[in-house]
C-alpha cells in the first residue's frame, strides 16, 4: 500500500458518511488501480454487510406490548430527544414501527398542511366514514359495560345505544326523523296522561315503567326503583321517584321510545354537572330508602347492604338529595409531565395519571422513578420530586398537596391557588410564586422561594418568605426568619 | 384544516369525549381527521403503497374507532404532553403500520408455502462451522450496538437500517443537519472501539499496511 492510499476516504465510502460526489470518484478510482485498496475495500464491505445485518437483528422489533403509549412518542415527536427518557429513545432505536412512526409524523407535518387545499369533498367522505365507526365503536363498548370505575370516567348511567339510535344519530339532522320523535313523544305522553288521569294504580304505573332519568338532572341523583319480580330490567334505568323528581310526566315517559331519549340526548346542560361527580356507585346500588315489599315508610330508612365507597352519603327519605363536598371536591388536569401516578382515595394501588383523571380530595400522587408534574385546574402546577409523595385536599381556592415524603416544586397560578402541607406546617404561596419545599424528616421542612412571596405556619407562628429567601420549619418550634438562598435551590440527593 | 386549539382546550375536549358527548365526539372527528389522515398517508407512502384512497380512509376510522373502543382507553392514555393532533396522528400510524404488517405477514405465508412446495434438494449452502462463526461474530457486534448510548443507536438504526436521509433524521432528532452526519461517523468510531475491545476487528485488518 501506498503513504497516500486514502483509507479513511475508503472507509467513509463504504460506511456511508459524508461522500462528497467528487471526493467519491477520486476515491473509487484510486481503488481500481490499486491493488492493496481493492482488498481493503472488499474486507471492509465484508464487515459493513456483517455490521448491517447486526444492525437489523437489534433494531427490527416490530410493535409490541413493550412499546410506549401514543402520547410518548407524540411527545418525542413533538419536543425532540433531549426532552425523552433514555430508555425511551433506548426503545425508539430497536423498534422500527416506532422509528418509522416518528418519521412519518416528522414528514406529516407539512403534509397536514397541505391538505387544507384538498378537496372538501374527500374529507367529507373520509369524515363520514370516521363518524359511523366510531359511533358503532362507542356503542358497542357502552353496550359491553366496560366502563372502568378507577379512571375518572363517570358512570353516565346513560343506556346503551341501539343500532337504532346510532342511525337516528347520524341522522339528527334528518327533519324526518324530527317529525317521527315528536309524534313519538307526543303519543307516549298520551298514554301516560290517559293513566294518571284514569285513575287506576298511577303510581305504580309510574314506577314499573322502565323509564330513563331525568335528562335536567343527573342519574345517579335518582334512587333506583328495585323490583326483582318485576320484568322490568332493573339495570336499564333507575325510575324516578315522584317525590324526588317532579318533572313533567312527559319527559319521564320519553326514554320508553329510543328514538326520544336519542333526540334528546345531547343535552350538554345534564352532563356538565357530571365530570365533577366521579366514582359514583352506579344508581342502582345507591341506598335504597324503601322498601316497598316490607311496606316500611320512607321515614325509616334501612341499613345500606353492603357500603361502598362512593363519596354520596344515604340521604333521608323524601328530601332532594344533598351534594356531598365530596362530590365536588374533585380538580381537573391540565398537563400532566413525567411517571406521576395516582392512588385513588379508596383505592390501594397506584397507576399512572391520565389527563382524563379527575383528582378528588384524599387522592394521593407521586412520581415513581423520576421527577414529574400536574397542573392542577388552573390553579397550582405542583412538580413531585422522584418518589415524593403527596395527597391532594381540594381548598375554597385551589389545592393543598399534604406531603407525606419527598419534595415538591409549586407554583400557584390563582390566589393562594396552592397550599403544601406537612406534618412540620403548612406553606401557602401566593399567586405566582414558586417554591420548593422538602421533607427533612426529624431536621424539620425546608422550604425556598424561587420567585414571589410565600407564608409559612405552624400552630406556633408565621412568617413570610419572599423570593430569593429559604426557611426551615419544625414542628412545634416556631418558624425562625427567613434567610437568604445560598445553597442549590434543590438539595442534592445522597 | 388547521386546528387551533390550546392544550388546556384540547385537554378539555378529549375530558368530554371521555364523559361520553357525542358533540365532543363530533368535533374530535371533524377536527382531527385531515391530521390523522396525513399521517396515514405517508405511513403509506412509507411502505411502498401508492395512493389507495379507500385504503386511505379505512386506516383513519380504524384509528378513531381505536379510540372509541373498549372503553376509550387509547383515549385516557392521553396526557397532554403533545398536541391532540400529533397524538392522534401517532394512532393512526401505528394502525396503518399494524395492518400492511398483516397483510404482509399473510402474503409472505402465502409465499412460503408456494416455496415449500417446490422446494429442490439443499445445495450450496454455506459450512455449519462458518454459519456457526458468522452467528457468534453477529453477536457480538449486536451486544457491542446495545452498549452504545441510546442516541448512537437511534442515528445508527435510522441512517443504516431504515436508510433515511440526514434531513429526516434532523427531523426526528432534532439535530441540526450538518450535524448527523459528524455524530453517526463518531457513533461508528464508537462502535469500532467496543468491537475492538471485544477482540472483533471491525476494520479490515491494515495487514499489508506500512
Amino acid at each position: 500500500m501506498a503513504r497516500s492510499c486514502p483509507r479513511d476516504e475508503i472507509r467513509a465510502l463504504v460506511e456511508g458518511i459524508d461522500q462528497e460526489s467528487g471526493d467519491a470518484v477520486a476515491v473509487l478510482a484510486h481503488v481500481e488501480s490499486c491493488a492493496s485498496c481493492r482488498k481493503f475495500k472488499a474486507k471492509l464491505e465484508s464487515r459493513e454487510k456483517a455490521f448491517r445485518s447486526a444492525l437489523a437483528a437489534f433494531g427490527s422489533e416490530e410493535a409490541s406490548s413493550r412499546c410506549p403509549e401514543p402520547a410518548e412518542i407524540a411527545t418525542v415527536s413533538e419536543k425532540g430527544l433531549d426532552a425523552a427518557d433514555p430508555g425511551l429513545v433506548d426503545h425508539i432505536a430497536r423498534c422500527g414501527t416506532c422509528r418509522l412512526t416518528l418519521v412519518a409524523l416528522a414528514e406529516a407535518q407539512p403534509v397536514a398542511s397541505l391538505e387544507e387545499s384538498e378537496s372538501a369533498s374527500l374529507e367529507e367522505t373520509t369524515v363520514a366514514a370516521v363518524k359511523r365507526r366510531v359511533a358503532v365503536a362507542r356503542t358497542k363498548s357502552d353496550s359491553e359495560g366496560k366502563r372502568s370505575g378507577s379512571s375518572g370516567r363517570v358512570p353516565s348511567g346513560r343506556r346503551a345505544r341501539t343500532t337504532r339510535q346510532v342511525a337516528l344519530l347520524e341522522n339528527r339532522s334528518s327533519r324526518f326523523g324530527l317529525v317521527i320523535a315528536a309524534a313519538a313523544c307526543f303519543v307516549v305522553a298520551f298514554v301516560f296522561f290517559a293513566f294518571v288521569h284514569d285513575g287506576s294504580e298511577p303510581q305504580q304505573e309510574a314506577n314499573t315503567t322502565p323509564a330513563n332519568p331525568n335528562p335536567i338532572q343527573p342519574p345517579r341523583q335518582q334512587p333506583p326503583k328495585q323490583q326483582p319480580k318485576s320484568p322490568v330490567k332493573p339495570t336499564e334505568a333507575p325510575a324516578p321517584k315522584p317525590v324526588e323528581t317532579p318533572a313533567p310526566a312527559p319527559t319521564n315517559n320519553q326514554n320508553n321510545d329510543d328514538q326520544v331519549t336519542a333526540m334528546n340526548r345531547p343535552a350538554p346542560v345534564e352532563e356538565e354537572p357530571r365530570e365533577t361527580q366521579p366514582e359514583q356507585a352506579p344508581p342502582v346500588q345507591q341506598p335504597e330508602p324503601t322498601k316497598p315489599d316490607t311496606g316500611k315508610t320512607v321515614d325509616q330508612p334501612t341499613p345500606t347492604p353492603a357500603p361502598l365507597p362512593s363519596p354520596v352519603t344515604p340521604q333521608k327519605p323524601g328530601t332532594p338529595p344533598k351534594i356531598d363536598r365530596g362530590e365536588l371536591a374533585s380538580i381537573k388536569l391540565d398537563a400532566v409531565t413525567g411517571p406521576v401516578e395516582i392512588r385513588k382515595k379508596a383505592e390501594k394501588n397506584w397507576r399512572k395519571l391520565a389527563i382524563s383523571d379527575l383528582i378528588q380530595e384524599g387522592d394521593a400522587l407521586r412520581a415513581k422513578g423520576e421527577d414529574g408534574s400536574v397542573t392542577l385546574g388552573g390553579k397550582a402546577r405542583v412538580g413531585f420530586d422522584g418518589e415524593a409523595v403527596g395527597t391532594v385536599a381540594i381548598t375554597s381556592t385551589g389545592v393543598r398537596i399534604n406531603l407525606e415524603s419527598g419534595g415538591v416544586e409549586g407554583e400557584s397560578l390563582a390566589y393562594n391557588g396552592l397550599e403544601i402541607a406537612d406534618v412540620d406546617g403548612v406553606v401557602t404561596a401566593w399567586k405566582g410564586s414558586k417554591l420548593r419545599v422538602e421533607c427533612g424528616g426529624e431536621k424539620g421542612t425546608r422550604v425556598a422561594v424561587e420567585r414571589g412571596t410565600v407564608n409559612v405556619g405552624n400552630d406556633q407562628g408565621k412568617v413570610t418568605v419572599h423570593s430569593g429567601h429559604e426557611i426551615s420549619v419544625a414542628k412545634d418550634k416556631k418558624p425562625l426568619r427567613e434567610s437568604e438562598l445560598r445553597g442549590p435551590y434543590r438539595t442534592p440527593r445522597k | 384544516m388547521a386546528i387551533s386549539r390550546t392544550r388546556e382546550d384540547e385537554a378539555d375536549l378529549v375530558r368530554r369525549c371521555l364523559t361520553g358527548r357525542d358533540d365532543a365526539w363530533e368535533t374530535l372527528v371533524r377536527d382531527y381527521t385531515p391530521s390523522v389522515l396525513a399521517a396515514v398517508k405517508v405511513a403509506l407512502r412509507q411502505r411502498g403503497h401508492g395512493r389507495d384512497p379507500a385504503l386511505e380512509d379505512e386506516l383513519v376510522a380504524d384509528a378513531f374507532e381505536e379510540l372509541a373502543k373498549e372503553d376509550s382507553h387509547v383515549l385516557r392514555s392521553f396526557r397532554g404532553e403533545s398536541s391532540l393532533a400529533t397524538f392522534l396522528s401517532v394512532v393512526g400510524t401505528r394502525r396503518a403500520y399494524r395492518v400492511l404488517r398483516d397483510r404482509l405477514r399473510h402474503g409472505k405465508a402465502v409465499d412460503r408455502k408456494a416455496e415449500h412446495d417446490q422446494q429442490s434438494p439443499r445445495q450450496g449452502e454455506p459450512d455449519p462451522a462458518e454459519q456457526i462463526a458468522t452467528s457468534e461474530r453477529a453477536s457480538i457486534i449486536v451486544e457491542a450496538i446495545a452498549e452504545l448510548s441510546p442516541g448512537d443507536k437511534l442515528l445508527l438504526t435510522l441512517y443504516y437500517l431504515d436508510q433515511k436521509s440526514y434531513k429526516e433524521i434532523a427531523q426526528v432528532t432534532g439535530l441540526a443537519v450538518t450535524g448527523v452526519g459528524t455524530k453517526i461517523g463518531r457513533a461508528r468510531a464508537r462502535l469500532r472501539e467496543r468491537l475492538e475491545r471485544r477482540g472483533v476487528a471491525f476494520e479490515a485488518e491494515d495487514e499489508d499496511a506500512q
